[in-house]
């Protein structure tokens, strides 16, 4: 399986964010933004990198919504591991 | 120690001075349960259930993998666990989400009461029902209201039942609960908690800062969550 990024500006609930689609093979499979103090007033979240829209195996069907992760490295291991081993 | 129940009780019918000293005969043994404790777990036999009497406390259910869904809030005056004198086992757990103050109440003296005196047992029965009712909000809230909806609820339901039994006065109230328990109660994330919480202040509608929920537009809070306040049965009439 292949993950690609690509880096764009997401509106999201909270306002526009900076954020990363990940793409698995050319299929959208995940958008990530990059959290700003205003989303974690208060909160203890140990990332900065939310789930803000999941697909397929990352979508809701399958998945709840991960807490935030601190590195954009392990919020594409997440990705990677909800996608099902493909045979090529 | 049973005011704040007998004042529940009486926003929706009499009480007698008979049926106020029964219940103060079986309502006296007390439980401390400090902020986060289990007060009792799911599973186990039961022949006592509890009425909360200080404090704020929650029905809820866990997950394998550490999620917890908290089923319904119980606040000073809920008899928490009155199911479990039929069931004799709870589906759920209950904990203490501040430091609470309860009341064991025996089985053996429910039974006796629901033998000797109709109208109280009818009274207890309506606190079950009632308890159905919320729940059956909840899952409403929880099936079909949008975010900001789905808080906005909350803390309408919160904001009546703490004012029937003096809690709540001028639109606010105490909550003192982390936006991990908002998050557990309304199935969403914290991060989304949050920024529903800043849409709510930004609109006006509700502000909640120092673990006090401060309501600042009633009318558009209730309009916001679609809040019809029929489930609560705010009726004072013969049961």
């Amino acid at each position: 399986m292949t993950l690609t990024k690509q880096y764009g500006r997401v509106l999201a609930d909270g306002g526009a964010r900076d954020g990363v689609l990940i793409f698995a093979n050319d299929e959208l499979a995940a958008v990530f933004v990059e959290l700003i103090s205003e989303d974690v007033d208060g909160v203890a979240v140990p990332g900065k990198w939310y789930l803000e829209a999941g697909f397929g195996p990352c979508g809701s069907l399958e998945t709840l919504t991960p807490e935030p992760f601190s590195t954009l490295r392990l919020a594409t291991d997440w990705v990677d591991r909800c996608l099902p081993v493909r045979k090529t | 120690m049973i005011d704040v129940f007998l004042k529940k009780l009486r926003s929706r019918d009499v009480v007698s001075e008979a049926e106020e000293a029964r219940l103060r005969a079986i309502m006296v043994r007390e439980h401390r349960a400090d902020k986060g404790e289990t007060v009792v777990q799911m599973n186990q036999p039961m022949s006592e259930s509890l009425l909360l009497v200080e404090g704020l406390a929650c029905r809820y259910k866990d997950m394998r993998d550490g999620g917890r869904q908290i089923l319904e809030l119980n606040i000073a005056g809920d008899f928490v666990d009155l199911h479990a004198f039929l069931l004799k086992t709870l589906d759920h757990n209950i904990g203490a989400l501040t430091p609470c103050s309860f009341i064991w109440v025996r089985h053996d003296d429910l039974t006796q009461l629901t033998e000797d005196m109709p109208h109280l047992t009818r009274l207890l029965w309506l606190q079950t029902v009632l308890d159905a009712a919320i729940h059956r909000e909840w899952v409403m809230s929880l099936g079909r209201r949008p975010a900001r909806a789905r808080l906005a609820q909350l803390f309408i339901e919160l904001h009546e039942r703490l004012a029937i039994v003096g809690l709540a006065r001028d639109g606010i109230y105490a909550l003192p609960l982390t936006q991990m328990e908002l998050a557990e109660i309304s199935g969403l994330t914290t991060v989304h908690v949050n920024r529903t919480l800043k849409v709510l202040r930004e609109a006006g509608l509700v502000t909640i800062r120092g673990g006090k929920v401060r309501i600042e537009n009633l009318a558009g809070l209730r309009d916001a969550a679609e809040f019809d306040a029929t489930y609560l049965n705010l009726v004072n009439r013969p049961r």
